[in-house]
């Protein structure tokens, strides 16, 4: 039987089994027939033949267990063969398995993260069903979509079961006694979990009437929540909690470990989305919403979206509001992983990198310890040993060792991931996932059949073809090493120092563009300034008119903090960390665009007086805002750089006139009964500040608003707060919570933290990378090392008697030490050229991932091959010093 | 019929020696063969036939394929492999050489 068809008797014993039957059945069958024709009844025949055959299954067991038997027999027989060589030389396994370990363990660790978050199907029933539906436009690629639209497409389609949807929102949760929280969740529609498919574990999902305003008082708490806030009590479901200081039921606790969507937010509790009459939110302007929809069984994503198109277009035409908005449609699973594939593939192929070096410096331990054991392998070939058998006794000894070196890397990634945990970028999606699984195990045991395979095939081969002859004339018991295993050893000595360059070049270059990265000027003063956010939900700050007196209530108390230097609040943060606000800008007296579809958008943010002053952002012309900027007075707004410069050019807009709104004419975006926008004047304008396009982008066209001019541009409740002290500012925080614990006992502080952290948060992908494969070039540097250390060390071993030879006939130490690294200089030179030249082309895949840096850096090109050849020759000179030092009298006793 | 105890460490022989006669057969048949040949004073058990049968197969030494009997029954056929052969002649070899011993411990006197 083949090898392959001996694994299937091991797997498939099923079929196994029915063969055996059917095999001793016939034999059974025979005998009667025989009987039959031999005069016997057709009842005792039968009887006879089984009579015969003794224990049926006895004998069925007996024959099966012969298939296994002898194959684990012969494996049993290496492995022990293999491990009592391996005991007779521990220097050699410890080093080749701990080796082997660091280059497994890293790749366990970095599958473990691309398994949960690339391979894991998203933990909802059927997820090929779930799509998430976008809204698009003529200017922005995707966005959310109006709650007047979703009831469109939900009315006209005939490929989703259902489509629901979402709003990620966060409440204040607080109870007499307790210092409030602030719970992070979701506003869902009452269909919301029929479409994922998840039920509660305790009570039930949102009822369809629930999304009714005034019946809306109803939540479903996560399992976490429930476990830390609430001990896990039974009773839970019918008790009433408070919520933005109202009273709320609780109807249900969702399924431990329920992954909400990319769960980058913790996701406590759900409430039903729902509106008032006339809200706001409700029309058909305001696209915020994320759809989530299931798709019909034996709908594909192509039908899908045919209809979908098709629907957009019909909307388009029918309401002014939707003019050249399309819709757009993405698989759940595609939408979640996002622009995190790139970075973990990357990682991933770095990682392989790592135990591809892992795998070579091993190889070239075996091929010295191989070039040892010639005469072993030939006195086995002698005695009668065919050549596939010693082959396969030397692979189940590579096997033996990758396994251990599987089994201590493992632990490894264990550790590795405490400590990894800290530094995953927060933009990484599913991240809380993260878990050693099955999937990794099996990944583990597969990367050591591969590795024995890789670092064992061509040793065990070039052992096993040895000349016996030629082998057992030769003398002595001395290290010998045939010219073949030397080449071998130094193709693969370059081999390693090539890999070795190429992830260096690749640490090298997102090193520098990390740097780059963070000198970046962001448009603010990082230092001493602290960042919260006060959320004011009760019933008395009811609407924009209360909510801003209240903010300016808490602003008085927190100047009077001392070390304050500057305290301002406002609806956005730097770096996108606010979310955003968007508005449709025209500007009275130019033409109006032809269609709405083509009125500009800009960012568009409230700000208290001393926003610019608090967040270290320079006014560059006109004037900031001041208190006297209230409600009564002009109308005013500041506009950034890039505003100024899209829509001004170079001329100077301080004096000219924006209206947050589309021009006359068009359809406004302004509510029935509410106030128009008004008019403002730009007073000035202040320097860019680094937004939701990230640290790498030029930031978006902003416009500022005095927070007392809010009226006609829409509500807001939260402040986000920035606090300039002269000291470090989190010793403060204490006082801040005592100023607005003192305003408002139900009012929490949330998200305190500094400035740069903001920074450090924006930029922490591209620092994971960084990290990651600056780790992994150390790594490969140091291996590089052992890996040349070995190499001249044993050639040095090898030449002992030339070297001691030479040093008789005169030869003087620096002329050892010459033909000795001249090996050395010449393997490394190759190695590193080779590195350079595929470090080039693999730095080229990295370009969509590098600031500010081309991947042919020189500096970083040439950092690398000075530092990988310095390293080479350094770990060479070792044993080159050593060579100096034969004693040419024992150097030639010895043989 | 009792174990023929005696047929244990001769059976891979007798297995290979009836395959390499009949070209390819089952197990029944084989068994029908070391009877027939032998005059009835070879009787292989069923129930350490198989076991061998697999035994001898995972060696190598015969190969099995499913085929159909003039009878039109359904059953799994051994034929020797060219290790097979090669494993007969050294059993031959062994076998003879035990038999040449114990004749010549049996004739000393």
């Amino acid at each position: 039987m083949s090898l392959r068809s001996r694994f299937l008797s091991v797997f498939r014993s099923a079929q196994v089994e029915q063969e055996l039957e059917a095999e001793l059945q016939a034999h059974v069958e025979m005998r009667a027939a025989d009987s039959i024709d031999r005069g016997m009844s057709p009842t005792e025949a039968r009887h006879d033949a089984m009579r015969r055959f003794g224990n049926m299954t006895r004998a069925k067991e007996d024959a099966r267990s012969e298939d296994l038997l002898v194959w684990l027999e012969s494996l049993w027989q290496d492995l022990r063969y293999g491990a009592r060589g391996l005991r007779k030389s521990p220097g050699f396994a410890l080093v080749a398995s701990f080796t082997l370990a660091i280059g497994i363990g890293a790749n366990v660790a970095i599958f473990s993260i691309v398994n949960s978050v690339l391979l894991r199907p998203v933990a909802y029933p059927h997820p090929e069903q779930l799509v998430m539906l976008w809204s698009t436009g003529t200017q922005t690629e995707k966005f959310g979509s109006s709650m007047a639209d979703i009831k469109e497409w939900r009315a006209r389609n005939h490929v989703f079961s259902a489509i629901g949807s979402f709003d990620y929102s966060a409440l204040t949760l607080s109870a007499p006694g307790q210092e409030p929280e602030r719970a992070h969740g979701a506003e869902v529609t009452a269909n919301f979990f029929d479409v994922l498919d998840v039920k509660p574990a305790l009570g039930r999902n949102f009822a369809a009437e629930e999304e009714d305003y005034g019946q809306r008082r109803v939540v479903l708490l996560s399992y976490g929540l429930w476990q830390r806030r609430f001990g896990g009590d039974p009773g839970i479901v019918g008790r009433t909690i408070r919520l933005n200081t109202f009273p709320y039921t609780v109807v249900g606790v969702m399924p431990r470990g329920m992954p909400f969507m990319d769960n980058r937010q913790p996701a406590d509790l759900f409430v039903p989305l729902s509106y008032k009459p006339g809200d706001n939110m409700a029309t058909r302007e305001n696209h915020y919403l994320n759809v989530v929809a299931r798709m019909k069984p034996g709908v594909t994503l192509k039908q899908a979206a045919a209809e979908m198109n098709v629907i957009g277009g019909q909307l388009a035409h029918e309401f002014p509001e939707n003019a050249g908005m399309g819709i757009k449609i993405i698989p759940l699973e595609a939408e979640l992983v996002g622009d995190t594939q790139k970075t973990l593939l990357v990682l991933l192929a770095a990682v392989g990198f790592v135990l591809l070096i892992a795998c070579v410096n091993v190889a070239n331990l075996m091929l010295a310890r191989a070039a040892r054991r010639q005469r072993e392998m030939a006195v086995r070939a002698a005695i009668g040993a065919r050549r596939a058998r010693v082959l396969r006794q030397l692979l189940t000894e590579s096997l033996l060792l990758s396994f251990c070196g599987a089994v201590v890397g493992v632990l490894l990634a264990f550790a590795a991931f405490s400590v990894l945990r800290n530094f995953l970028p927060d933009t990484l999606p599913r991240f809380n996932e993260i878990a050693i699984d099955v999937n990794v195990l099996l990944f583990a045991c597969g990367a050591a059949v591969v590795t024995a395979l890789l670092f064992g095939a061509a040793p065990a081969l070039h052992a096993s073809r040895s000349d016996i002859a030629h082998q057992l004339k030769e003398t002595g018991g001395n290290v010998t090493l045939d010219r073949a295993g030397k080449r071998a050893r130094s193709v693969l000595m370059s081999g390693e120092l090539a890999l070795a360059a190429v992830l260096l070049v690749c640490a090298g270059l997102t090193v520098k563009s990390l740097t780059r990265l963070l000198g970046v000027n962001p448009g603010f003063d990082t230092r001493n300034v602290i960042t919260f956010s006060v959320p004011l939900y009760g019933a008395e700050y009811g609407s924009t008119e209360k909510a801003v007196q209240s903010h300016n209530e808490i602003l008085a108390q927190l100047h009077s903090i001392p070390g304050v230097e500057a305290v301002a609040y406002s609806t956005d943060l730097p770096l996108g960390f606010g979310g955003g606000w968007g508005k449709l800008v025209s500007f009275p007296g130019r033409p109006a665009p032809a269609s709405r579809a083509d009125v500009p958008s800009t960012m568009f943010q409230l700000i208290s007086a001393e926003y610019f002053k608090a967040i270290g952002t320079a006014v560059v012309a006109g004037r900031a805002f001041t208190d006297a900027d209230d409600a009564t007075g002009q109308q005013v707004a500041i506009v950034n750089q890039a505003f100024a410069h899209k829509f001004f050019g170079s001329a100077n807009p301080v004096g000219k006139t924006v209206l947050m709104d589309t021009p006359p004419g068009l359809a406004s975006t302004h509510l029935a009964g509410e106030p128009q926008a008004p008019v403002r004047v730009i007073v000035g304008v202040a320097a860019d500040i680094k937004d939701d396009n990230g640290l790498s982008q030029p930031p978006l066209p902003r416009v500022f608003v005095p927070v007392g001019q809010a009226k006609g541009e829409g509500g807001f409740r939260t402040g986000l707060y920035c606090l300039r002290m002269q000291t470090d500012p989190m010793a403060a925080l204490a006082s801040i919570r005592a100023a607005i614990h003192e305003f408002d006992r139900e009012v929490p502080v949330v998200n305190p933290r500094r400035l740069e952290e903001l920074i450090g948060i924006s930029a922490s992908t591209q620092r994971f990378t960084a990290l990651l494969l600056t780790l992994f070039g150390g790594v490969a540097l140091l291996m590089a090392a052992i890996g040349a250390y070995g190499v001249i060390s044993n050639s040095v071993a090898y030449r002992t008697r030339e070297i001691g030879l030479r040093v008789a006939l005169g030869a003087s130490p620096a002329g050892v030490l010459r033909l000795v690294m001249g090996d050395a200089i010449r393997i490394a030179l190759v190695g590193t050229a080779i590195g350079l030249l595929l470090g080039d082309i693999a730095s080229r895949g990295l370009r969509s991932m590098l600031f500010e840096v081309r991947p042919g850096d020189p500096l970083a090109f040439g950092a690398v091959a000075v530092g990988l050849i310095a390293t080479a020759l350094l770990a060479s000179y070792i044993p080159a010093r050593r060579a100096t030092r034969v004693d040419p009298l024992t150097a030639l006793r010895t043989e | 019929m009792a174990r023929n105890d005696q047929l244990l460490g001769t059976l891979d022989l007798l297995v290979l020696k009836t395959l390499q006669q009949l070209g390819a057969m089952h197990g029944y048949g084989i068994v029908l063969h070391i009877q027939r040949i032998s005059d009835e004073l070879l009787r292989v058990e069923e129930g350490s036939l198989y076991p061998a049968l697999h035994r001898i197969e995972q060696q190598g030494w015969i190969s099995s394929e499913w085929r159909t009997t003039e009878n039109n029954r359904r059953a799994k056929y051994y034929r020797l492999t060219a290790i097979g052969r090669r494993q007969l002649a050294r059993e031959e070899q062994k076998w003879a050489e035990l038999v040449r011993g114990v004749a010549a411990v049996l004739r000393f006197a």
